[in-house]
């Protein structure tokens, strides 16, 4: 492609509230491929119009070429390239595990993309996939510089093993729901090594947080955290699950 | 000439008897000095302008009729006067408004004849009070009669009621969303007893249980068939509008622009008739979904808790993805049980107890496609009982929600556990959802209750749990072996394919479907208890 069009996309792009393209001559060759092989396939699925929308709202592009396992080019172009409001790109994403080595596509898009909440899918869809190639793409998004994308991979390393480090740091995170997330990857994996932080985690001024470290704590250690001081403070905690959960540890 | 002292005291009071005037009374129905009216709102739509007729001011044939004897009127020097500080009732005498629209009193002209009044009242569970005074010639009053009026409260359905009409979504979007098992199942099960709404007259919305919940007005003799219009405003707006008309008013509470998911009438159901610490709610009770900070919309809370026969009760839906309440509870006919119905409740651990006891190696194709749009990436029944991040996930669920929100039921809904039938029920985080939670195996508590043909049905999500893909396994599924040992004996279970459409879609049969039931009772007879004042 020529630097001229290049600028052209970009500024397109910025001017309809696009992602901005880093490199935006692989995918078109990509595009090109699939023009060749697969004569429609491209136009399907930059024209095609949601099929409905999930109950909360969320449109679903579930026209039969969206399906097709080579047509994922298409539907990552206009992702990225078509200004489309943040919940049809996120139906458009929604697609990105439906073909193989999604997961390489996967860390390109992080990468690339600018809106924050499709980060954070991009890292659950790596989350979901329960995939130990996905470790990198979860910690790189470990320290994305938005929160709820962090949190997204808080909560996936929950499901993919490694990245021990990482995910203890996440447990310090300014964000609350980050903190939270990550006390429930770490109680899913009986990391007993955290168990000093997450008792300490137990008097955090978030009820997210503390009912989360609460939990994992109950996973990594077992019920006889109900003996422990802080455990048994949260008694009084103002939050009725917090209060609950504690009235079961104690109990006799 | 009567001779005695006794007899002349007599033939005394009855000169005076038929000289003083006859007290103020109404005639309500051919009773005579009646203290209460009963009537259904005028909100239809007879002249079906898309208004209703209430602010029409024309008088139609919603009203309901109280009488003035003539033995009353004869006499002369009455006054007629409305205490409706709400000014939402209307006095019609001869085809003209006499009280209301801002007219406090009427003085009601002599006549030899009984005089017939129609009562016309604009709001539903609303309360006024008519007053009939005889005055002196100073204007003094020197007797009284007072009339309570009522309108009827809005009363929605619940599942042991008859069902008379289903609406059902018929989608035809391609191999890939399309709902044809279920509108096949349908259709045979309950035949003109159901309309297939069409997708694409719908602007592609397929969730017709959240537009609308459908109920009824009722007084003596009439019935009206209401539909309570959700602020959701999707592309079903058009159907819920399409059923306003005569004898079947539409009303909607709030702004489209302030709907959030808790105005979705998915949120919005009713139980059986229960008793409560020893207040019986013949009606059942209303309820729906909410977390700090989010409910519906006020006007609709407030709307509901003033019809005070169903009485709400809130429950958490914070922990959801959708966060409506059919997504975990619903309510089945039973009786051969006292209370006449069984509760079905979602229930994580009965789904661990079922899996952990299968075979592992199960092939489960519906699960396997990886991502969002048509499955859930697990393989085999191994892959999912051994995702530890879902078992704790589930745990959280069960032990955080679930089992308090069943406490919340059993005190709110006077039950006791063995009211509850414990559906197998696994739930994942959604995506696009900020951490919110949806069913991952199709929820089968989301069902509808029908009946046809001399049988109750109910419709349930084929849950899939099984090698097979289509409806000619079911027999081989686990999932619809334990749910089918839950169920009350007289039910037939109907278990359809809403993968594609509702499950991966974030809901369930329930969601895809809208029920209209014939109303049962008098509230004016069985339900004042609960009417305030």
């Amino acid at each position: 492609m020529k630097a001229w069009t290049h600028v052209i996309w970009l500024l397109a792009g910025l001017a309809l509230g696009a992602e901005p393209v880093a490199g935006p001559d692989a995918l078109d060759a990509q595009l090109d491929d699939l023009r060749a092989h697969a004569p429609g396939l491209v136009e399907a699925i930059s024209g095609a119009a949601p099929s409905g929308t999930t109950r909360h709202g969320r449109p679903r592009f579930l026209d039969e070429a969206f399906a097709d396992p080579r047509a994922w080019p298409a539907i990552e172009a206009r992702l990225l390239r078509s200004g489309e409001a943040e919940d049809v790109r996120q139906g458009l994403l929604a697609w990105l595990p439906h073909h193989e080595g999604w997961l390489e596509d996967a860390e390109r898009l992080l990468h690339d993309l600018t809106t924050p909440s499709l980060r954070a899918s991009v890292v659950q869809l790596a989350g979901r996939s329960r995939a130990a190639e996905a470790v990198g793409i979860l910690s790189y998004a470990a320290v994305d510089t938005d929160a709820l994308v962090r949190a997204s991979a808080a909560r996936g390393l929950a499901r993919v093993p490694g990245a021990d480090k990482t995910l203890r740091s996440l447990l310090m995170d300014p964000s609350a729901e980050v903190r939270a997330a990550a006390a429930f990857s770490v109680g899913v994996r009986g990391d007993v090594a955290s168990s000093e932080v997450l008792e300490a985690l137990l008097a955090d001024a978030s009820p997210e947080v503390r009912l989360a470290s609460l939990r994992a704590l109950e996973r990594a250690v077992g019920r006889e955290v109900g003996t422990w001081r802080a455990v048994r403070a949260l008694s009084a905690d103002a939050d009725p699950t917090i209060r609950r959960r504690v009235e079961r540890l104690i109990a006799p | 000439m009567l001779r005695t002292r006794w007899g002349r005291w007599t033939v005394g009071v009855a000169w005076l008897g038929a000289c003083a005037p006859p007290a103020p009374s109404f005639v309500v129905d051919g009773e005579p000095d009646a203290r209460e009216l009963f009537v259904v709102p005028n909100l239809d739509d007879d002249d079906e302008d898309g208004r209703p007729d209430w602010r029409a001011t024309r008088l139609d044939e919603d009203v309901a009729t109280v009488v003035l004897p003539a033995d009353v009127v004869k006499a002369g020097s009455l006054q007629l006067s409305l205490d409706d500080p709400a000014g939402r009732v209307r006095l019609w005498h001869d085809g003209e408004v006499v009280l209301g629209d801002d007219v406090a009193t009427w003085e009601v002209p002599e006549s030899t004849e009984d005089l017939a009044l129609q009562v016309e009242v604009g709001r539903t569970a609303h309360y006024a009070r008519l007053a009939l005074r005889r005055l002196d010639k100073q204007g003094e009053q020197k007797d009284v009669a007072w009339l309570a009026l009522r309108s009827a409260p809005l009363i929605l359905n619940h599942h042991l009621l008859p069902t008379e009409h289903v609406w059902l979504m018929a989608v035809e979007g391609g191999a890939q969303y399309e709902n044809r098992q279920m509108v096949r199942v349908y259709d045979e099960v309950l035949g003109d007893a159901v309309t297939f709404v069409d997708q694409r007259q719908m602007d592609f919305d397929v969730w017709v249980q959240d537009e609308m919940q459908l109920g009824n007005l009722t007084a003596p003799g009439v019935r009206h068939d209401h539909v309570l219009d959700s602020i959701r405003d999707r592309g079903l707006d058009a159907l819920a509008k399409s059923l306003r008309g005569p004898d079947a008013p539409l009303e909607t509470y709030g702004k489209w622009r302030d709907a959030n998911t808790y105005d979705s009438f998915g949120n919005l159901e009713v139980s059986p008739p229960v008793t409560v610490a020893g207040v019986e709610y013949p009606y059942g009770r209303v309820y729906f979904g909410s977390r700090v900070g989010a409910a519906p919309h006020e006007d609709v809370v407030a709307f509901l808790y003033d019809q005070a026969v169903q009485a709400p009760v809130e429950l958490d839906t914070s922990w959801l993805c959708i966060g409506h309440v059919d997504e975990y509870v619903s309510f089945l006919p039973d009786p051969s049980r006292d209370k006449g119905f069984v509760v079905a409740f979602a229930d994580t651990r009965a789904a661990y107890t079922l899996i952990d006891g299968l075979d592992g190696e199960t092939a489960l194709p519906r699960y396997a496609p990886e991502g969002i749009e048509q499955g859930h990436g697990y393989g085999t029944l191994e892959d999912i009982r051994g995702d530890a991040a879902l078992r704790a996930l589930n745990d959280d669920v069960q032990r955080d929600h679930l089992d308090p929100i069943r406490e919340q039921m059993k005190e709110a809904f006077g039950l006791t556990d063995d009211d509850f039938v414990f559906f197998p029920t696994l739930f994942e985080e959604a995506y696009f959802c900020d951490g919110g939670v949806a069913a991952m195996t199709p929820g089968m508590v989301n069902l509808v209750v029908a009946d046809a043909g001399g049988q109750t049905h109910v419709f349930m999500a084929d849950p899939f749990l099984r090698d097979g893909t289509d409806e000619t396994t079911q027999a081989d599924d686990p999932l619809i072996a334990a749910v089918n040992a839950l169920l009350p004996a007289h039910l037939v279970p109907h278990y359809v394919d809403d993968w594609n459409v509702y499950h991966m879609g974030l809901g369930e049969v329930h969601c895809g479907t809208n029920t209209r039931r014939t109303p049962a009772g008098a509230w004016w007879e069985d339900a004042m208890h609960l009417v305030t004042p």
